[in-house]
């Protein structure tokens, strides 16, 4: 079923490093609950829409009208943000070049 | 006071009464976390100067006068929901010293009944697993039976409550992570109508199949919880107005009740299914009407059920980088930072969980995995509308198994399966369900599930209270 090269691939899109000593135990893994999955292949699903949400049937908007804003409340959540950041400079998050 | 026979409603018409003092209440709980916790290892932190200073404000608006159904009552909350100001782990290394920036609303509601918060409990990393044993930091002992498993992934807030540590406990269920720690620890686990409660400061993990729900010693305590964390809330999309005064669907001698056929076949212990057949005849002597139902599609819920919660978590976990929070590895570049602070913050259990909600989202494999899963969902939730055209509520049980040992890994690969088979299907189809101590077998717990229509958690909090009265557990 799924390769070797596919579990690489996923570890990439999903940006974990994974140890090529764990290569062939996740693939085992991934395996495994892959083939359980295919029961679903027994189920005529050729006229079903999907379920997205169990309650909802549409998506939730609000008016289009200014709020009023608590500016110092809001004040003191940014800074407790910006105090969780590994790497911080001058009030920003500190990120590494992305080019 | 002995903490074991005080439930939420009686400590509060004791403190009504001036029986004794919500501080004395909150530092005779911490007083007892102090000497159980380091067996049970319920607990991830003790809020202990938070909590005493809580209480003394609950006693000065008693005083006054001002004594809602929460004041002053000790509450443990799982570690996946944030309070203010305090560290919030998500039972993940990645997140060990994250100071959570606000409080999640249904804390801002606890907070308007001048609540207790006694501590943050364990639980499996992000509420993956059905034991506590994927906690980065310790594993928690089932009460009942210290060698046993408290279950999971609320595994902390099941045996706080147990263990006489709290008065109540906050949990989150995606796929049964309430209701089966509440049955492994004998103790009320409650899951809402999805929806009814907002996941504003719930760590994300599989959004459309997490709620938020109270673990109590007795169903009336949970509906005490439930009326005070629900409701519709601007910073939850998906939550919904609830009218809180809803009354019952039926009166017990009215209701209708369905046994799901497919609960009671393969895989289940046979000494749990006819305790769990038993608590259910008891509404019959009263005269509900016990009909056979069948949900036809439940064989393929826990497909279903790993493919769309692990994708969504994919996508939820994403926010865990190493760049605005939690724990990083900053050599290298980029993509480095990324790559390691993921592989060093999480578990192998989230990790693999990761990966499989990746694959099946893939391009290529999105149709096959994710959209087939998510019309299959369609065809249970359809197995459940169908079912309450003709009954009220459902009825079976919580697991499969009576609580397990540490590291027992089950020599049948059905049951290990099996093991989330009757709790997963409600998260799917989005509708309330408790879990209720039904009896013993060889001093173990076992639960009764009971399961009602979308936003009729008046009907199964009825039923459950019904139950309590009589049968000789309370």
């Amino acid at each position: 079923m799924i390769s070797r090269d596919e579990v690489k691939k996923i570890a990439g899109l999903a940006r974990i490093k994974i140890a090529e000593s764990e290569e062939e135990s996740l693939q085992k893994d991934l395996a495994s609950i892959l083939g359980y999955v295919e029961t679903l292949n027994e189920v005529d699903t050729l006229m079903v829409e999907p379920t997205m949400n169990a309650i909802l049937a549409s998506n939730v908007v609000r008016e289009d009208e200014i709020a009023e804003r608590n500016l110092k409340e809001e004040e003191g959540v940014v800074a407790a943000i910006i105090m969780s950041a590994p790497d911080r400079d001058n009030g920003f998050i500190k990120v590494k070049a992305v080019f | 006071m002995d903490l074991k026979d005080l439930t939420i409603k009686k400590a509060s018409e004791s403190l009504k009464k001036k029986e004794f003092s919500a501080v004395e209440l909150v530092k005779e709980t911490i007083n007892h976390i102090k000497k159980t916790d380091e067996e049970i290892g319920a607990y991830l932190s003790v809020l202990e100067d938070v909590a005493i200073k809580e209480a003394g404000e609950a006693d000065i608006r008693i005083a006054k006068g001002e004594q809602y159904n929460l004041t002053g009552i000790p509450l443990a909350i799982k570690d996946n929901i944030l309070i203010k100001g305090e560290i919030s782990t998500g039972g993940s290394k990645i997140l060990e010293n994250y100071i959570a920036p606000y409080d999640a609303t249904v804390i801002k509601k606890l907070r308007l009944q001048y609540a207790v918060f006694v501590g943050k409990t364990n639980m499996d990393e992000f509420a993956m697993g059905s034991s506590t044993e994927n906690s980065a930091f310790k594993k928690t002992k089932n009460p009942r039976s210290l060698d046993r498993v408290p279950g999971g992934s609320s595994g902390g807030s099941a045996a706080s409550v147990a263990a006489n540590m709290c008065l109540g406990s906050l949990g989150s269920d995606t796929g049964g992570s309430i209701r089966q720690p509440a049955a492994f620890c004998g103790v009320v686990g409650f899951k809402p109508t999805y929806g009814a409660v907002s996941r504003y400061g719930l760590m994300a993990m599989a959004s459309s199949l997490d709620q938020i729900g109270p673990i109590t010693k007795t169903v009336e305590d949970s509906e005490i919880v439930f009326n005070a964390i629900c409701g519709k809330d601007k910073m939850d999309a998906t939550s919904t107005y609830y009218e809180k005064s809803k009354l019952p669907t039926e009166k017990i001698d009215k209701i209708k009740i369905g046994i799901p056929k497919e609960y009671f076949g393969e895989g289940i212990d046979s000494r749990l299914a006819e305790k769990v057949m038993t608590a259910i005849k008891k509404f019959e002597s009263a005269g509900a009407e016990i009909k056979e139902i069948s949900l036809p599609h439940s064989k393929y819920a826990i497909a279903v059920y790993y493919i769309i919660m692990s994708s969504e978590v994919s996508s939820n976990l994403a926010r865990y980088d190493g760049i605005k929070y939690g724990l990083s590895r900053q050599e290298g570049e980029l993509l480095d930072v990324y790559a390691n602070s993921r592989k060093d913050g999480f578990g192998a259990e989230v990790r693999r969980r990761i990966l499989l909600g990746t694959y099946a989202l893939s391009a290529g494999y999105y149709d096959a995995y994710y959209l087939k899963a998510q019309k299959v969902r369609t065809k249970i939730k359809e197995d459940f509308d169908n079912a309450f055209k003709e009954v009220d509520l459902i009825m079976g049980p919580v697991t499969p198994t009576l609580p397990f040992k540490f590291g027992e890994k089950s020599s049948n690969p059905l049951a290990m399966y099996l093991e989330d088979i009757y709790t997963v299907p409600v998260n799917l189809a989005g509708l309330p369900a408790i879990s209720i101590p039904c009896g013993d077998i060889d001093s173990l717990p076992v639960g009764l599930q009971i399961i009602g229509k979308h936003f009729d958690e008046a009907t199964i909090f009825e039923a459950g209270k019904f139950y309590e009265q009589s049968s000789s557990n309370y």
